[in-house]
């Protein structure tokens, strides 16, 4: 098993599970928009296409490896409220002294459904199911190095997103919090099976192990504050701002396991138009198991719904109606 | 598998042109302005064109009680702004309450106040 990486956790497998499963989604007058290191709460007919990131890996003082990944999202609304998405990726390792590491992701799957909104107070919460299917990407020591496991694993997760409208003061009825928790359930356990003769050090089967992890946004909504608050005149560009900050976290609740708790902060903006939106976060390590350097990711998301109102933008109950 | 990527395409092909969310762009009087006489009318305009049957705009004082307006209309060639007549109100702080339906029917609302000084 390979050193954790951080950037698989973006991507959604066994190590930091954070799923980029993005939408956007109304609870009353507040719109989530898209979180990229977190999913949101929302079941739509959305694509991110493409993400792009980069993140330098956990170093010890050696020389910095750097995980680059273009990855995508499809999410489709099966009925109003419950939906799938489809996610996977490519990667490359720059490695010091060695030769640069690439290949696919494994694929995952999320199937979410979303039974509550409350539009008056502006909160919505959906439950879903998160699958990664090992060895659909690259496998073997390439796809270890990549961060892919060898072994499958299913995640309960909880997700909600509340606006501020509630709030007696004004200019703080623009925040909103999103957020999620989910508990990764391996296939395979992760277990001792001997030792190496040469080292001493244990060897392991091919599994992985169980884990907790989930993570918070807190976004501020501009289009909020001049639509429900006050208008201030400003530019319709800048109406579509909206600042946010995103925190990632996981840690392990199996032994054996070949991780240890990471956090990742995200500091951004993002940009929402019509039929897409476009977002841009730094990828801040919260401690050095997660990395010594700071990255960046970005994401062009497109809104189904928007674009094809009467097609692929509805749900597929809906399709021959 | 081809079935399905005929039926994709099929209905990408037949797609409208896009259409969007309806936000609130601008409103009069403003959003949390403090003007000192009741317009004639109360207007939002609207990121998107609006339905007007689907559409709603109601006012309300500080009491919760309803203002009488008038049915809300769109201006000719002009679908995203939607207006309602507006009474002389006396000097208070009111609530607009709007749901609309934009062209390609998706649903949004929201609300705001504005206060009338004199």
């Amino acid at each position: 098993m390979p050193r954790p990486t951080l950037l698989a956790a973006l991507a959604g497998a066994s190590l930091l599970p954070i799923q980029p499963v993005f939408a956007h989604g109304f609870a009353g007058p507040h719109m989530f928009v898209s979180t990229l290191i977190i999913d949101d709460p929302n079941v739509a007919d959305e694509a991110s296409l493409p993400t792009f990131s980069v993140l330098p890996q956990p170093n010890n003082g050696g020389p910095v490896s750097d995980l680059y990944a273009a990855e995508f999202e499809f999410d489709k609304r099966i009925t109003e409220n419950f939906g799938f998405a489809i996610n996977g990726g490519y990667r490359w390792l720059t490695q010091p002294d060695t030769k640069t590491a690439n290949g696919w992701e494994n694929f995952s799957g999320t199937l979410k459904y979303k039974p509550y909104v409350n539009a008056e107070h502006e909160f919505m919460m959906s439950v879903g199911v998160v699958r990664n299917f090992a060895r659909t990407g690259a496998n073997g020591s390439n796809g270890g190095t990549l961060g892919n496991d060898d072994s499958s694993s299913t995640a309960p997760t909880f997700y909600f997103g509340k606006g501020f409208g509630d709030l007696p003061i004004g200019w703080a009825r623009a925040f909103a919090i999103t957020g999620e928790l989910r508990y990764q359930i391996a296939d395979t356990k992760l277990k001792v099976i001997g030792t190496d003769p040469d080292s001493g050090n244990p060897l392991f089967n091919n599994g992985t192990w169980n884990q907790w992890s989930g993570g918070l946004s807190l976004q501020y909504s501009i289009r909020y504050l001049q639509s429900q608050v006050k208008d201030f005149g400003l530019p319709e560009w800048v109406n579509r701002l909206t600042p946010l900050v995103e925190v990632a976290w996981s840690s392990p609740a199996s032994r054996p396991n070949q991780s240890s708790t990471q956090y990742l902060i995200a500091p951004g903006i993002a940009y929402t138009a019509e039929t897409y939106a476009v977002t841009v976060e730094a990828l801040i390590p919260g401690n050095k198991q997660t990395g010594s350097h700071v990255g960046v990711i970005a994401q062009f998301h497109l809104y189904f719904d928007d674009l094809f109102p009467t097609s692929l933008g509805k749900p597929i109950v809906n399709w021959w109606n | 598998m081809r079935r399905g990527a005929l039926i994709v395409l099929a209905m990408l092909a037949q797609a409208s042109p896009a259409f969007a969310h309806a936000f609130l762009e601008r409103a009069s009087p403003p959003v949390g302005s403090e003007i000192a006489a009741t317009p004639p009318e109360l207007s939002i305009t609207f990121t998107e064109g609006v339905e007007p049957l689907f559409s709603t705009i109601e006012v309300h004082g500080a009491s919760g009680a309803a203002v009488s307006t008038g049915t809300p209309h769109v201006a000719p060639g002009n679908n995203r702004r939607l207006t309602v007549e507006l009474p002389k109100l006396p000097p208070g702080t009111y609530t607009v309450i709007w749901h609309v339906t934009s062209v390609d029917t998706h649903k949004t609302e929201g609300n705001y106040q504005f206060t009338i000084t004199h």
